[in-house]
């Protein structure tokens, strides 16, 4: 056997094995401290999945990127030249942002000579360079000479970062930068709704009767009451593709909002914001819950082994497992997301289990062994098929997840289960090791009694069968009422900087999610057809229509602003329209105004349709992430486009919202099919242990149960099916498993020596202790997600550490009186 | 060799404090440039394509109508031609020293509108040119400097530097200029920011006479904007000179006759 052959060197030669692995564990510690964290939805989704490429495309097309929202609120109302003046300063300090602060500058320019010579002298002028606009200038400059060159992705990327830097910031919208098409006496003109910050009274009565006539404003920069007023930055680059230089922008701009605060509340948010929050959040979680779970189990492990030293062995092992897996992953080249933080602790839940079962027969043998290292080949010989057999079951259960749709739970299966044989792995060489070295440990006495749960001395199978019975079928009456869908806010807990700052917004603005509703008509100048502007704009009153949608914008709008100023009706799209026919001279009409606000200056038009007027861009703000509302909201366009628009115009979506739904539709099938690939595994795992398919199928019974339970709490108690909890099943299938498969190694080690109910009844007898343990343990481990400050996270550490027990409960009653009497 | 030798003569004139000498030159050199470039009114038409920056072209057709009545004054008529659903959109522009007026006429209102706000800076009917790029060069306003006497592609030509005077709301600090020697016609421009840095950049090909003149025009004008990685080319595709335009032709009445 393999195993007996990694112990036996284990113990001949300990030192060597042990500096072997501190070995590694330095390379892999090295490795791991270059993970990239990731929250963004593009993270949870495959690369190459087709929604994610098709909104790659289309942001690219409307050169639309994700927005940040910053909020003046004040009760009072923000119409006063206090508040106004803060708008424009902020408006200003924000175009001119640059992220080279003396470190940056420093890294970047010893990095100079990965370019290629004669970009060297520009390179470092430019990081020297204090100016940020002539910074900016030179970084672009070059950027775009080097792309034609092929210089090479890697200096390609520092010219990158260069330019992004210094010019982090595409455009910052607020009333004191964004055109307003106005009526002059004679005419017409494109300015800005707030050019200076009016003083007097009238001025700004005047400017607020402007911009409330404006519907492009409302919701959109102002909020309808008058009590809240935005700027809108837009990142000059895509958050996944440089999340670092977005942390150092957020940071910077969140900094800067700072000094802007009181009397007004300032709030910022948008998705770029709560991608940055979940990360920080995540690394905080991290390092407030891993000390937290080893100390719960130190003093588990300390109360059961007796022995502080005894009780760091399995520690040690599972922070090694840790280091090892986060390091594999490292190399990779994954990102750690919101459903991979929970890795940690599922890993030392699994580690710590071998450790005990390890720990618990050396000091069985210890007594009846004439050295420790005798003891401890006894101990291996035992325990090391067990080891290897639950290990196993762990990978099915965990790797199943690697035929998930969604990518992080596929990365989280896979490395849970690279996790698991790592944790193997080490059980089998390091435990040992480190176990010959240490002083011999204090014997095993008969410690304490059975637990009493009913059925364990005395089996009634007729009335825990009923029990088990009715369970199910309770169960099976709550799952169909269980909710589906995933949100990113609402992860976190109400009163949490980012939650709030969300609501705030969402309560005061069109809203902080987007939904792009992209309307194409397959042919060039195809939105000058007024039919096709008046299905847009139909499809955008509907969607108005509901509550949750607070804002939308497209280029209909700015048709009809442009009829308005110039003709005083709404002849095109509004009820100015004299008869439903359409008006030969519409297509003129709008070509020419279109024609007009380009050659007026205006480029508010070019995120809202594409160069050669094909495709237009209507983009809708809904002030919530729930998944099934972003849904019913996508269903409402759809509806409306269906009836409103031709044939030959197509509509596809994109934005955040589109890759939630998305997202969100994979997780029920994939979840499905993983679930059943992985109860499949660990069958087919059992039938070869077991040699009975009777036995393996009974096995399955307790787990299929608690799982049923699983989702039936999850019913009860309104937690939504989404990307993490979707993991629930999938550890509850992983780590239970190995109950069942304790107890019936035992039961077929009685069943030698009698029939099958006096087997059942020895076996309950011996194992009750350590599975009730072990499940203890484990719910005890998963307990500390309760103090994660993510709601996803709370619910796998309760729902994973009630049903652990249920679990073990179901193995010591159901699972015997499965098992045939003789 | 030549230029070298001519570089060195300039040094020692400089050297020896005669720096005027060099400076009338170039601005001499410039004034040539605006006599030749000078003319009492133009018609051409124009063949437009403006490229994004993502490399797709738009393509339009006017005809431009302009007449210069004294320094200073300029008159601009433009028609477009195509695409069909914008022919005879007109724009008028009056430009009268500092102030300038604009006018839009859209056929589908069959109305005329003022259009506010609008400046010598700002884009030529949303191209990389700004309308005054498109006007004569006023010496006056402008110190020149010349660089050095060198050949551009097979043109020998004079580098000159202007830089404009104080009081002016020009955006480029420096704009570098290219004039042939023989036909005393801009072929190249370069305008730099406040940062010195190359903003937009010019370059004129297919000088000839047009039909019936003896002034030298180049037919193929292009303006590239590196920094946003747009550029328009404008196309002369017929180019008649001094016809006898005047300033009737520039009316507000005049615009809405050709919708």
């Amino acid at each position: 056997m393999g195993n007996s052959i990694t112990y036996r060197f284990a113990l001949r030669r300990p030192r060597a094995t042990i500096l072997g692995i501190a070995l590694i564990t330095a390379v892999m510690v090295w490795q791991a401290s270059g993970l990239e964290i990731s929250n963004s939805v593009d993270a949870i989704l495959p690369a190459d999945h087709p929604a994610l490429l098709q909104d790659r495309e289309i942001k690219s097309v409307f050169e639309s990127r994700e927005m940040i929202l910053i909020g003046f609120l004040l009760d009072e109302g923000i119409f006063n030249q206090a508040t106004l003046q803060k708008v424009a300063d902020l408006s200003g300090e924000i175009e001119d942002i640059t992220l080279m602060d003396p470190a940056t500058r420093t890294r970047l320019a010893e990095r100079y000579t990965r370019l290629p010579e004669r970009y060297q002298e520009r390179f470092l002028s430019a990081v020297r360079e204090s100016s940020r606009a002539r910074a900016s200038a030179l970084a672009e400059r070059m950027w775009r000479e080097a792309r034609r060159d092929s210089i090479g992705a890697d200096a390609q990327g520092l010219l990158e970062e260069l330019r992004l830097r210094t010019h982090p910031v595409s455009e910052v919208l607020s009333l004191s930068t964004v055109d307003d098409i106005v009526a002059t006496e004679d005419g017409l003109a494109l300015r800005r709704p707030m050019p200076v910050v009016p003083v007097s009274s009238a001025a700004m009565s005047r400017l607020r009767t402007s911009v409330y006539q404006n519907p492009l404003f409302v919701n959109g920069l102002v909020s309808r009451d008058g009590t809240g007023i935005l700027v809108l930055v837009e990142m000059s680059f895509y958050y996944d593709d440089h999340i670092e230089v977005a942390k150092d922008l957020l940071d910077s701009l969140s900094a800067i909002v700072r000094t802007y605060e009181g009397p007004e509340k300032t709030v910022v948010a948008g998705v770029p914001m709560v991608n940055v929050f979940t990360s920080s959040q995540m690394n905080a979680d991290l390092a407030r819950l891993m000390p937290l779970a080893i100390g719960v189990l130190f003093l588990v492990l300390w109360y059961a082994f007796r022995s502080p030293m005894l009780a760091t062995v399995p520690l040690v092992l599972v922070l090694i497992t840790l280091a090892w897996t986060l390091g594999i992953m490292a190399l990779a080249g994954r990102p750690v997301t919101l459903v991979v933080s929970a890795m940690p602790i599922i890993l030392i839940a699994i580690g710590v289990a071998d450790g005990i079962h390890l720990i618990t027969e050396y000091r069985a043998q210890w007594p009846l062994a004439e050295d420790k290292r005798s003891a401890l080949t006894a101990t291996m010989g035992t325990l090391a098929g067990a080891v290897v057999v639950t290990s196993l079951t762990d990978v099915a259960g965990f790797g199943s997840l690697a035929s998930s749709g969604l990518a992080s739970i596929r990365d989280f299966g896979v490395f849970t289960s690279v996790g698991a044989l790592v944790a193997l792995g080490l059980s089998l060489t390091l435990v040992p090791a480190v176990l010959v070295l240490l002083p011999p440990p204090p014997p095993l006495r008969e410690e304490g009694r059975l637990p009493r749960v009913p059925g364990i001395r005395r089996h009634r199978r007729r009335p825990i069968l009923i029990a088990a019975g009715a369970l199910v079928l309770v169960a099976g009456l709550l799952i169909p009422t269980l909710k589906t869908g995933g949100t990113m806010v609402g992860y976190f807990k109400t009163d949490s900087e980012i939650a709030e700052a969300s609501r705030l917004i969402n309560d005061h603005f069109g809203g902080t999610e987007v939904l792009n509703v992209v309307v194409d008509t397959h042919e060039v100048d195809g939105l000058k057809d007024a039919t096709v502007l008046r299905g847009i704009a139909a499809i955008q009153d509907s969607l108005e229509g509901l509550d949750v949608v607070g804002y939308t914008a497209s280029i209909a709008d700015y048709v009809a602003r442009m009829d308005q100023v110039l003709t005083g009706r709404d002849q095109i799209l509004g009820q100015d329209r004299v008869e439903d026919e359409s008006d030969p001279r519409d297509r003129a009409r709008i070509a020419q105004y279109l024609l007009l606000y380009e050659n007026a200056g205006g480029n508010d038009t070019e995120k809202l349709a594409d160069f050669d007027y094909r495709k237009a861009n209507v983009v809708v703000q809904i002030r919530t992430d729930r998944t099934p509302i972003l849904r019913e909201v996508r269903n409402v366009a759809s509806r409306v486009a269906a009836t409103m628009l031709g044939a030959s115009t197509s509509v596809t979506y994109a934005g955040c919202s589109n890759l939630c739904i998305v997202a969100d539709d994979l997780i029920i099938p994939s979840q499905l099919r993983s679930l059943g690939t992985a109860a499949l595994a660990v069958f087919l795992l059992l039938l070869l242990l077991f040699r009975s398919a009777w036995q393996a199928a009974a096995a399955m019974v307790p787990l299929v149960i608690t799982i049923m339970v699983v989702f039936a709490l999850m019913s009860l108690f309104g937690v939504h099916l989404d990307a993490v909890t979707a993991l629930i099943a999938s550890i509850v299938l992983g780590v239970g498993i190995d109950y069942s498969v304790h107890f019936i190694s035992r039961f077929k080690f009685f069943l030698r020596e009698g029939s099958g109910s006096e087997a059942a009844v020895q076996a309950v007898r011996t194992t009750a202790r350590p599975i009730l343990f072990n499940s203890l343990a484990v719910g005890l481990g998963f307990s500390v997600l309760l103090f994660s400050s993510f709601w996803p996270l709370i619910h796998i550490g309760w729902v994973v550490g009630s049903t652990m027990v249920l679990a073990a409960v179901l193995t010591l009653t159901v699972l015997p009186a499965l098992l045939p009497r003789d | 060799m030549r230029s070298t030798f001519l570089t060195l003569l300039g040094l020692l004139i400089a050297g020896s404090g005669q720096l005027t000498t060099a400076r009338q030159d170039a601005r001499s050199i410039v004034a040539g440039m605006v006599t030749q470039d000078r003319d009492g009114d133009a018609t051409a038409e124009v063949r437009m394509e403006v490229v994004d920056s993502r490399g797709r072209s738009r393509f339009r057709t006017l005809t431009l109508w302009s007449r210069t009545a004294q320094e200073g004054e300029r008159q601009q008529l433009i028609r477009f031609t195509a695409p069909a659903d914008i022919r005879g959109t007109g724009f008028l522009s009056l430009q009268n020293g500092a102030v300038r007026e604009a006018w839009l006429y859209l056929p589908a209102l069959k109305r005329t509108r003022r259009i506010a706000g609008t400046g010598r800076n700002d884009r030529f009917v949303g191209t990389d040119f700004s309308f005054r790029d498109l006007e004569p060069e006023r010496v006056d306003e402008y110190s020149y400097a010349l660089v050095e006497e060198t050949m551009l592609d097979s043109s020998a030509v004079w580098v000159v530097d202007a830089r404009p005077g104080e009081s002016l709301d020009d955006p480029y600090s420096r704009r570098r200029l290219w004039i042939s020697k023989a036909e005393s016609v801009l072929l190249r421009a370069e305008f730099h920011d406040q940062d010195d840095l190359v903003v937009k950049s010019y370059s004129a090909s297919d000088v000839r006479q047009p039909p019936g003149s003896t002034k030298w025009r180049a037919h193929v004008l292009k303006m590239e904007s590196p920094g946003e990685g747009t550029r328009t080319v404008l196309e002369i595709t017929s180019y008649l000179l001094d016809t006898g335009l005047d300033s009737a032709q520039f009316t507000k009445r005049s615009l809405e006759r050709g919708g």
